[in-house]
């Protein structure tokens, strides 16, 4: 082949792999930033015009015990709903600054939105677990409620939500805490937020082979001393019974949105079938929407966010609309 | 076919190989991290 020839079809090559290379990579970042526009309508751009955002308030003496406050420009309405969205972060971490954009939207909607920070579990706080962080969520709703009178929104209704540790959290007001709340839950929204804790549901840490791991793990988020043979036990039940949402679902239970990735690594899919058996049960009014390709970031079905996103809303108006 | 539409046509198709390549891969990392199938649901 002459010279020429050669360096043609090197300098070919050389384009392909350019080429791929730039493709390869620009549809990477394409499709990490990429929203798609039905998700849009979830949103909103903050401005003055939507509300005012106060932020670190405090509920209590921890140094984790703030909230953040949204509040809709709007200040005229005698009476106005309260949304609460807990962060996720697996009980060890996160911030309620994570979900600015959720709590921004729920506002625009014309609530009162707040996002609440709680002790999280870590070497400093080794005794956080999820009963105490309930119990500071539980702490910080009458100075949520009270603050927002403070600033002219008088609530006389509200709803919670959260995503994942945040979701379960939520759960456990909702379903626990409603009777002692300072003003009546409507409703909770939740995605990805552990239920239950049956060891042989946890099967992707391997516990529905390994109780004494179960219950290792058990322990440290209940803040319970719990022990392999309990499993199965009416004891183990009363045992995990203040972090577990599904063990205090009754004809009661308010009105619940939930969304579960079916493929989901961090927490059981499998509980989140139990809870929908139960509430159906129960006749529960409730929407279990099924992410059949996503994980726990709900990331493989933007169809399912979309029903999920409009459960939610339709459960607002529904319920939370004064 | 001429020689130079066969090597536009080797082109397009590493173009679209490295962008269906691209959407796979970040579907493959989230996957690995969260859980989740590699097809079904959004498109890649």
């Amino acid at each position: 082949m002459s010279k020429m020839k050669k360096k043609g079809r090197a300098m070919f090559v050389f384009i392909c792999i350019l080429a791929f290379i730039i493709s390869f990579a620009g549809s990477a970042i394409f499709k990490m930033t990429y929203v798609s526009p039905k998700l849009k309508k979830y949103s909103v751009k903050w401005s003055d015009e939507t509300g005012k955002i106060y932020t670190d308030l405090s509920y209590g003496e921890k140094p984790a015990n703030k909230f953040d406050l949204y509040v809709p420009k709007d200040n005229t309405k005698e009476n106005y709903g309260l949304i609460v969205y807990l962060h996720a972060g697996g009980f060890a971490t996160g911030d309620k600054s994570d979900d600015a954009k959720m709590l921004q939207w729920l506002c625009s909607l014309g609530y009162v939105a707040a996002g609440i920070n709680y002790t999280l579990f870590n070497e400093e706080n080794s005794d956080a677990n999820v009963y105490t962080q309930s119990m500071e969520i539980k702490e910080s709703m009458p100075y949520i409620v009270e603050e927002a009178k403070k600033l002219g929104y008088n609530i006389d209704r509200m709803a919670i939500s959260g995503g994942s540790a945040g979701g379960c959290l939520a759960l456990i007001y909702a379903y626990r805490d409603a009777d002692t709340s300072p003003v009546p839950v409507k409703m909770v929204f939740e995605g990805v937020g552990p239920s239950s804790f049956y060891p042989e549901d946890w099967k992707n840490y391997g516990f529905d082979k390994n109780a004494e791991a179960a219950a290792g793990l058990f322990s440290v988020m209940t803040g319970k001393t719990i022990t392999a043979d309990l499993f199965g036990t009416p004891e183990y039940d009363e045992l995990v019974k203040d972090t577990s949402p599904l063990y205090w679902v009754n004809e009661n239970t308010v009105p619940t949105v939930m969304a579960y990735g079916m493929h989901d690594t961090f927490q059981p899919y499998e509980g989140s079938v139990r809870l929908d058996e139960k509430l159906t049960k129960y006749n529960v009014p409730h929407e279990y929407i099924v992410f059949e390709h996503s994980g726990h970031g709900l990331q493989n079905d933007n169809k399912q966010m979309v029903r999920y996103s409009e459960a939610i809303l339709e459960y607002l108006e529904k319920y939370m609309m004064n | 076919m001429k020689f130079t539409q066969k090597r536009i046509l080797i082109l397009a198709i590493v173009i679209i190989v490295g962008i269906i390549l691209g959407r796979l891969a970040v579907r493959a990392v989230m996957n690995l991290m969260l859980g989740g199938t590699m097809f079904g649901g959004n498109i890649l």
